[in-house]
């Protein structure tokens, strides 16, 4: 028996690399007009982009139903394994509240399925999946993972530096962050994923002072053990911050992944985030 | 005080005088306010006389001198710095015409307190680029002049001189709707006329010892209970009749229960009260016609007032949903105030969730009262203060005494600075912290103003003559052009940009929208590498305020 680990799409894991850790990823959808695609897996992030900047219509995004889920589970439970599924913010999606009644539904039949809320979003959820299949690998069982992936989850900072607010406006998922809408003068909003929502954190008026306060918010968490820069259409941002941080941390890892179209449609082109892995204790 | 000739005011009596004024006129604010020609919840007159007085009175508490002279003096100083909207303004020029006249004056005579009314009137109308008769101008115009007859006529009792002056003022008061059409077509007489009504009339009770705190009672309660009655039904939603009618119906021997009876089958919001001699009457109605007949009918009509609700409805929504746009939710748990000058600055202080705006700037310094009041209506324990001029950090920094919040003041020199500071407030971080990155963020912005000189003088080696444009960099006058464009221009060469990175130009109200991107597009060439922001300001006397950051 081991134990299989589950993610969702807003993990911003490459596919190759799920497939190395053995992590299964449940696709959330984007949605234009009546169009709809699995993301990663029926639009490409390019074509996607390339919708959103230049399409009339402004898409949204849906959870994977309960049936998606159990069409992962059941497979994992026939073969009497146990499953460790961790999900985007509850706050944000009804991702994780579709995985817990699939779970309920095969619990009945005596399936052991721990689904966790992570509170947090791509990066977040990359650091919780990759820590939970390497421990898998080693032979953890469910229980212990969870209470592994629990222990993470108020270690886990996103920062986001949006390029315009006029995505976020359109998505409404802005939770406290509303203060920001309406500004007369152009800003770059720094927001916070924390506690499983979006915080209104600074606004700065240029992109080079924002991308510094970024850097500087960033290297200001303590004990950092795991570092993730995310962009949604400027790669060379990325690049340039990743290259940055690498210097300032040379024995932390820091990825570079494109975030997914679930995440674009809500913070649009230009969307620089990092993701920050604190230390226990 | 009643029984003796008062000949002559010492400074404590001017205190006094005015004392009366001020609660005179605080007991009738309301009646004041609901004198607005729109029904729009601003513009209280009412409410901005007596925030007038009563800065008039704080400055006057502070005044050591004996005389009246003296007091006037600091009366003035105050009305100046707490004048608010334009009758405020025009109340406190009349305040300075007193002052003035009676300037070093150990005492205030009957003949000196008429000359310091007609100064009182000559500066108000020098204080309006275009007089309006039918105002509180021609109020103390008429009423000055009433004084003006007395005191010629030999007068010497004040008590006496003042009453003659009363008697006029009301009776200018009641004829204004003459002589502005707008307010016949509401209905009303002049708010501000009447507020100086008023602030004469309490002087007149205080001298006679007469209550001056006390309009609750008589024709004023009524009066108040009316004007509550029927707002209640203007505040509500919307009204499917066409028409708001209220008629005073005098006769002999008047049914209220028929006449009420009779206009409630017209329409709705229906208040019909009084006594067989009087009956008040408002509906809502279709057919204002009907209701006119009905009153003829049961009596004579004293007074009849038609408006159209729809127009006044479709007015307030208007202002209403305006209001909504611009004030910003406030989340966490530390509020903001700032002092902002300018339509444009006040739109972008609100824009960036400003919880507060005290109105003032270099042109207009509030008094620290409304900071204090500022910091007291906002939402949060912890508000952070903005002061954003250097004359008014000062007062700014009174205000932790005198709130029971916890008041944090950021010693902002300018707007932009100002700006910057609100921009940086992080809610999830805790107050301290906020004030330190806050601070920081401020200090990081380099403001240039460019305005006019008002006189001729020599500051720090520069040379200026009235009417130069000069440039300001961070409050220090450095250098004066030809064109207020090469001011900015100028001004901002001679800051290092090394580290700058944002020019932001807000152009003032002078100054257009075209002449402001012609500057920006100039100031792109110049400091490549920097984004260039032109937003308009709106703020008085200031072709333009730079900041570079």
């Amino acid at each position: 028996m081991t134990t299989r680990i589950v993610t969702d799409s807003t993990s911003d894991l490459s596919p190759r690399l799920a497939q190395e850790l053995g992590v299964s990823v449940v696709p959330l959808s984007v949605i234009f007009g009546d169009e709809v695609f699995k993301e990663g897996v029926e639009i490409s992030h390019d074509l996607f982009y390339d919708r959103l900047v230049r399409g009339k219509v402004h898409p949204s995004t849906s959870a994977p139903s309960v049936g998606d889920f159990l069409e992962v589970y059941e497979p994992a439970v026939a073969a009497g394994d146990e499953i460790v599924s961790i999900h985007l913010s509850s706050k944000l999606s009804a991702t994780y509240n579709n995985a817990c009644q699939a779970a309920a539904q095969l619990a009945e039949q005596g399936a052991r399925i721990e689904v966790i809320d992570s509170l947090t979003v791509s990066f977040g959820l990359t650091f919780m999946a990759t820590a939970a299949a390497r421990a898998s690998a080693s032979g953890a069982g469910a229980e212990e993972i969870r209470s592994l992936v629990e222990s993470m989850v108020p270690r886990v900072r996103i920062i986001v530096l949006l390029d315009t607010l006029e995505y976020v406006r359109r998505g409404g998922r802005i939770g406290r962050a509303r203060a920001f809408l309406g500004s007369m003068l152009r800003v770059k909003p720094l927001l916070l994923i924390r506690d499983g929502e979006v915080h209104p954190g600074e606004r700065v008026r240029t992109k080079a002072l924002a991308l510094e306060r970024l850097y500087q918010i960033v290297t200001s968490s303590p004990g950092i053990t795991e570092l993730a820069v995310g962009y949604s259409t400027a790669p060379q941002d990325a690049e340039e911050m990743r290259k940055r941080l690498a210097t300032a941390y040379p024995n932390v890892k820091v990825g570079v992944a494109r975030l997914g179209p679930v995440l674009g449609v809500h913070g649009g082109p230009g969307t620089l985030g990092i993701g920050v892995l604190e230390g226990e204790g | 005080m009643s029984e003796a000739r008062i000949e002559s005011l010492s400074g404590s009596d001017v205190l006094e005088l005015f004392a009366g004024a001020t609660a005179w006129l605080e007991a009738h604010v309301e009646q004041v306010n609901s004198l607005n020609v729109f029904p729009v919840p601003d513009g209280d007159t009412g409410t901005n006389m007596f925030l007038t007085m009563r800065a008039v009175m704080e400055e006057a508490g502070r005044c050591a001198e004996p005389g009246a002279g003296p007091m006037l003096a600091a009366m003035a100083h105050g009305a100046l710095m707490g004048a608010r909207g334009n009758s405020g303004v025009i109340l406190s020029q009349i305040i300075r015409g007193m002052s003035d006249a009676a300037e070093g004056a150990e005492t205030l005579t009957a003949e000196g307190f008429a000359a310091g009314l007609e100064a009182g009137s000559a500066s108000a109308y020098r204080a309006v680029t275009k007089p309006v008769e039918g105002t509180i101008l021609t109020v103390i115009r008429e009423s000055s002049e009433a004084g003006r007859l007395a005191a010629a006529g030999g007068e010497r009792d004040i008590a006496v001189l003042l009453a003659s002056v009363v008697s006029e003022a009301q009776l200018s008061v009641n004829r204004t709707p003459t002589l502005m059409p707008l307010l016949a077509e509401a209905g009303v007489v002049d708010s501000g006329g009447l507020g100086l009504s008023l602030i004469l009339e309490g002087m007149l009770r205080h001298l006679n010892g007469q209550p001056v705190d006390d309009a609750v009672s008589g024709e004023g309660a009524v009066e108040q209970r009316w004007l509550a009655a029927t707002d209640a039904h203007h505040q509500a939603e919307d009204s499917p009749y066409g028409y708001c009618t209220e008629l005073l119906i005098s006769g002999s021997d008047l049914n209220v229960d028929e006449i009420r009876g009779r206009i409630k089958e017209l329409g709705d919001s229906v208040l019909v009260v009084g006594d067989p001699q009087l009956v008040r009457v408002h509906v809502h109605t279709d057919n204002p016609g009907a209701a006119l007949s009905t009153g003829t009918e049961a009596g004579s009509l004293a007074q009849v007032k038609v408006d159209n609700i729809r127009r006044q409805a479709e007015r307030f929504v208007e202002m209403h949903e305006a209001r909504q746009q611009r004030s910003s939710p406030e989340p966490g748990a530390i509020s903001t105030v700032a002092v902002v000058a300018g339509d444009g600055m006040v739109a972008v202080f609100e824009s960036v969730g400003c919880t507060r705006i005290v109105s003032g700037g270099p042109t207009m310094n509030p008094s620290t009262r409304e900071i204090v009041e500022a910091v007291d209506a906002c939402p949060t324990e912890d508000v952070i203060v903005l002061p954003n001029d250097k004359n008014i950090i000062l007062a700014a920094q009174q205000v932790a005494g005198l709130t029971k919040k916890r008041a944090h003041v950021l010693e902002s020199r300018s707007m932009p600075q100002g700006i910057a500071a609100l921009l940086t407030l992080n809610y999830e971080d805790d107050v301290d912290a906020n004030v330190g990155a806050m601070g920081e963020a401020m200090r990081a912005v380099r403001t240039v103003e460019v305005t006019r000189a008002v006189k001729s003088t020599s500051v720090g080696g520069v040379r200026v003559k009235e009417g130069d444009i000069i440039g300001i960099v961070d409050d220090e006058l450095t250098l004066t052009e030809s064109s207020a464009d090469g001011a900015v221009l100028r001004a901002l060469e001679g800051i290092d940009t090394d580290k700058t990175s944002l020019i932001t130009l807000y152009h003032g109200g002078e100054t257009t929208a075209s002449a402001a991107s012609d500057l920006a597009v100039e100031l792109r060439r110049r400091f490549p590498g920097h984004e260039v922001e032109v937003v308009y300001g709106g703020q008085p006397h200031y072709d333009y305020v730079a900041s570079i950051e």
